[in-house]
């Protein structure tokens, strides 16, 4: 075998390394790992997006009702923000609890069902 | 299942068609990200980035290239944005294939006994101490066997450039492989003789 063939080999056996894979493999877990993380992402996703839905609906039913019985009696409105504001530590605490019982019934419950894999 | 079908089942937000797309392409998302990155250590964490990656931008998906060119571009800019991050390796210029540092000492299991799974051994960690775009363009190339063509479009390289790293980069092996074993040639002439 003279030089030509040696090298013609060696270049064979370089291309053939070429195309062997790293010796790192994926672990067998990892589409399954994904999968859970994307379902993950895509529910806490749709939950938010159906909380926001859902919020804005409420707020807005209000800001109707609100402009509903205070404009046509042409109420004046000063002595509502005065009492909202002396009693504006109230005020907030009842806003705060409504939307954290709204957010835990309606995102975090939710998703916790979802987790254990039970309907709801 | 086919590409169109796959990338519109990705569409309407299917997880089963995504696992699926996850078991087809995650050898070539998995090689790309070891070969760029030369860390194993975070490299489950990138490859699950680059999928979210894909399944979020597959309304851009237009189906003028191939679904594995296009996961490929993903997966690229994926691994030069992590490299970025982490300031592991300067892209543009250095990482000069002359300056390749790979001693004796560093290889000298693989040289006590040559054989066809030391060379193999020792090809891919000749890869491993590339410049990043050596080591790109040839894993793309004779690994996952993308034409030139592919290959401009996961990288965004030009045709001739992709043929001159693909060339010197096989040039650099072989110097690397006679340079690491002086005798290696008649080793290779004993192998064969077996």
């Amino acid at each position: 075998m003279d030089m030509k063939e040696l090298n013609s080999e060696l270049d064979g056996m370089i291309a053939k390394a070429l195309r062997e894979p790293p010796d790192y493999i994926i672990p067998d877990s990892f589409t399954d790992e994904l999968v859970k993380k994307l379902e993950k992402q895509l529910a806490w996703k749709e939950l938010l997006s159906e909380f926001g839905l859902k919020s804005g609906l409420v707020l807005a039913s209000l800001l109707i009702m609100t402009i509903c019985l205070v404009f046509p009696a042409k109420n004046d409105p000063a002595p509502l923000i005065q009492w909202i504001a002396i009693n504006r530590f109230i005020v907030s605490g009842i806003i705060c609890v409504g939307l954290f019982t709204f957010i835990f019934d309606q995102v975090i419950l939710k998703y916790m069902f979802r987790k254990s894999g039970k309907a709801f | 299942m086919d590409d169109v079908a796959l990338v519109n089942a990705l569409k309407s937000g299917n997880t089963n068609a995504f696992r699926f797309l996850v078991d087809k392409y995650r050898n070539l998302v998995w090689h790309m990200v070891l070969r760029m990155t030369n860390r194993q250590e975070d490299a489950e964490d990138l490859c699950q980035e680059i999928f979210i990656r894909v399944f979020k931008q597959v309304d851009k998906y237009r189906g003028d290239a191939k679904l594995s060119t296009w996961i490929g571009s993903i997966a690229y800019n994926a691994c030069i944005d992590n490299l970025r991050k982490k300031k592991r390796e300067v892209l543009s210029s250095a990482g000069s294939i002359e300056s390749i540092d790979l001693a004796r000492a560093d290889v000298a299991p693989l040289l006590g006994n040559i054989d066809r799974g030391a060379i193999t051994k020792l090809v891919h960690r000749i890869i491993e101490k590339m410049p990043l775009h050596y080591r790109t363009v040839i894993t793309l190339f004779h690994l996952e066997e993308f034409s030139y063509r592919e290959i401009e479009e996961i990288t965004g390289m030009p045709e001739g450039t992709v043929k001159s790293y693909l060339s010197r980069g096989r040039e650099i092996i072989r110097e690397k492989m006679t340079e690491l074993i002086p005798d290696i040639q008649p080793v290779l002439f004993e192998a064969d003789k077996c």
